[in-house]
């Protein structure tokens, strides 16, 4: 496959920052092992879109981004961890902001 | 210094050509198709003695020499050839022009270096005939002396006396129109001594300025210069190996050794190569190429030999090679640049990421999206070739937030120009919770754009309770709702 192919390339290679993959089929756990090792090596960061129930089992977490809504502020996004090998799952709801370009984890209290 | 000039007239090129490569003792020639018939388009010297000549029908000539080995001309490698014989000129002087089945060398101030004249001639005519090639020289003062004595028999016309050299020479010798040379004929001019015994004013008259010039340039009155050929640098290089090999390691070994070479040959014209072939011939004749097409022009030999790997690998060595050649196909202008403490250049791993998925997928595969100066939202980016692009200097700029996606525009109901409180999109219900607008863009009158037939469009930025953020357009001009993109 293409695509796994120019993702472990990129991955590998430390040009990028972020490599974004977008996946129409479930990914084995063979590919999934060497794309591990090639984010590895490259220490980059890869984020996979999957389709819903097709993650691979060799995943170290997984997540589900969905946008939340609320009265109050309008840019709001619920993270949910859905899989975690180390560690427990969680929810968070989160805002990005534009002005710091980063993510603020917004505490649940205030719904 | 008086100019001095040599012609080379090589009257039998195409077919020598052929048989440099393949020798063969008997009658040939090279045939063409003129005019939907086949003719005998050159000669060899056995198939000239049998009574063939040039331009006769193939089949008037199959009948005079029944036992004829014939082949397809090529003109163009024909040109190759004549081009490269140029090139190997040079070793006498710096200015060869090509003249169509000759060249053109002015050797003044040159000869002193072979030992004057005749030895430099000597030398010439020695190092034809050990490449097989018939030849004629022509020497004298001017270009069209020079011609004229290559054409018709050969000779050397020292400095000064050009008539008594070719004054015998057919009127032909003077590069005419066919037309002309039959016209002198006719009156009983035949060589050139006879035309130069002629008043010039009539000549003009009757023949026209070009004989006169013809003439003048011939006896030197007329300068005519000699159009060097442009030299084109050619970044190839090969080498040929005692013994087979077959190793990845080995063929990579010598492909290091060829790109150190071509590479310091790119660095000496300011060139950077865009596109390299190497090309490894085998043992059994057949030869097997790799073909690296570069992100950005580069003349790194350590660099681009990482890139080769993964088309050597794939390599069919067969029974082993015996010549690798490398060659930049497409090279571009590539200047020296000052050094920064901080080692490799910028970008310069982006670059080799993208040749190395280049050779895979194919560079035009692989594009970047760059902020373009419009307000319609299909056309704020364009879409580039990565390859032949540079990363945008400036940032993306908008009045107001953009959406993360940007599909082709799908309508929903509703007709009003307030937005709906609730709708039906891709069979999913909405509700409307915050509705943020309008903002609106007006279509570029001075493009025809059809998705923009429907006129104004008013965005609203739809806040829905489900969660979803839409951007939603309303066209007054002809009411109804359409989603157009969905933000993060």
């Amino acid at each position: 496959m293409d695509v796994l192919w120019m993702a472990e390339e990129a991955l590998r290679s430390a040009a990028m920052q972020v490599v974004v993959v977008q996946l129409s089929k479930p990914i084995d756990l063979t590919a999934g092992r060497r794309l591990q090792l090639a984010a590895e090596a490259g220490n980059t960061l890869g984020v996979f879109q999957i389709p819903e129930g097709m993650g691979s089992n060799a995943t170290e977490t997984r997540w589900r981004c969905s946008p939340h809504f609320d009265a109050k502020d309008s840019s709001l996004h619920r993270w949910q961890l859905i899989k975690n090998k180390s560690g427990t799952l969680g929810d968070w709801i989160v805002r990005w902001d534009e002005q710091a370009r980063r993510v603020i984890v917004v505490s649940k209290v205030s719904e | 210094m008086n100019r001095r000039v040599v012609s080379l007239w090589f009257p039998r090129l195409a077919s020598e050509r052929v048989l440099r490569a393949r020798p063969i003792d008997a009658p040939f020639a090279l045939t063409h198709i003129h005019a939907n018939t086949q003719r005998v388009y050159c000669l060899n010297a056995e198939a000239e003695k049998q009574g063939l000549r040039k331009g006769m029908g193939f089949t008037d000539a199959r009948v005079l020499c029944p036992d004829l080995q014939t082949a397809m001309a090529d003109p163009q490698a024909d040109l190759q050839f004549i081009q490269t014989l140029a090139r190997w000129a040079g070793r006498y002087c710096p200015w060869v022009g090509v003249d169509d089945d000759g060249l053109m060398l002015d050797v003044t101030g040159s000869t002193h270096l072979f030992g004057g004249e005749s030895g430099m001639l000597e030398d010439l005519h020695a190092r034809l005939d050990r490449a097989g090639l018939s030849h004629k020289t022509g020497l004298a003062g001017t270009r069209g002396a020079a011609w004229a004595l290559a054409r018709f028999g050969g000779g050397c016309a020292p400095d000064g006396q050009v008539l008594p050299y070719i004054g015998r020479l057919p009127v032909e010798a003077l590069r005419l129109g066919n037309d002309v040379c039959n016209a002198l004929l006719r009156l009983g001019i035949r060589t050139i001594s006879d035309l130069v015994a002629l008043p010039r004013t009539t000549l003009a008259r009757r023949f026209g300025a070009d004989l006169l010039l013809r003439l003048d340039q011939a006896l030197g009155e007329q300068p005519e210069p000699i159009s060097p050929q442009s030299a084109s640098p050619s970044f190839a290089v090969r080498m040929t190996l005692p013994e087979p090999i077959g190793l990845i390691s080995d063929v990579m070994a010598g492909l290091e050794r060829l790109l150190v070479r071509v590479c310091g040959t790119l660095s000496d014209k300011q060139k950077g190569a865009r596109c390299l072939c190497f090309t490894a011939r085998r043992v059994d004749q057949a030869s097997v190429h790799v073909e690296v097409r570069l992100a950005r022009p580069m003349r790194d030999a350590a660099r681009i030999a990482l890139l080769f790997e993964r088309g050597i690998e794939g390599l069919d060595a067969g029974y082993g090679i015996d010549q690798i050649r490398l060659e930049a196909t497409e090279v571009e202008h590539l200047p020296f640049r000052q050094t920064t403490h901080q080692g490799a250049q910028e970008g310069d791993s982006m670059a080799d990421l993208i040749t190395r998925l280049g050779t895979r997928v194919g560079l035009e595969n692989i594009t970047r999206h760059l902020p373009a100066d419009s307000h319609i939202p299909e056309k704020s980016f364009t879409t580039v070739y990565a390859a032949y692009s540079e990363p945008a200097t400036g940032g993306w700029h908008s009045a107001a937030p953009r959406p993360l996606v940007l599909f082709p525009p799908e309508p929903i109901a509703g007709y009003r120009p307030q937005p709906p409180a609730r709708f039906q999109w891709r069979r999913m219900s909405f509700r409307t919770a915050q509705a943020i607008g309008p903002e609106r863009i007006a279509p570029e009158w001075w493009l025809e754009d059809p998705d923009w037939r429907s006129g104004l469009r008013d965005y609203w930025r739809i806040h829905t309770r489900e969660g979803r953020r839409l951007w939603l357009f309303f066209t007054p001009q002809n009411p109804g709702w359409f989603v157009h993109g969905e933000f993060a």
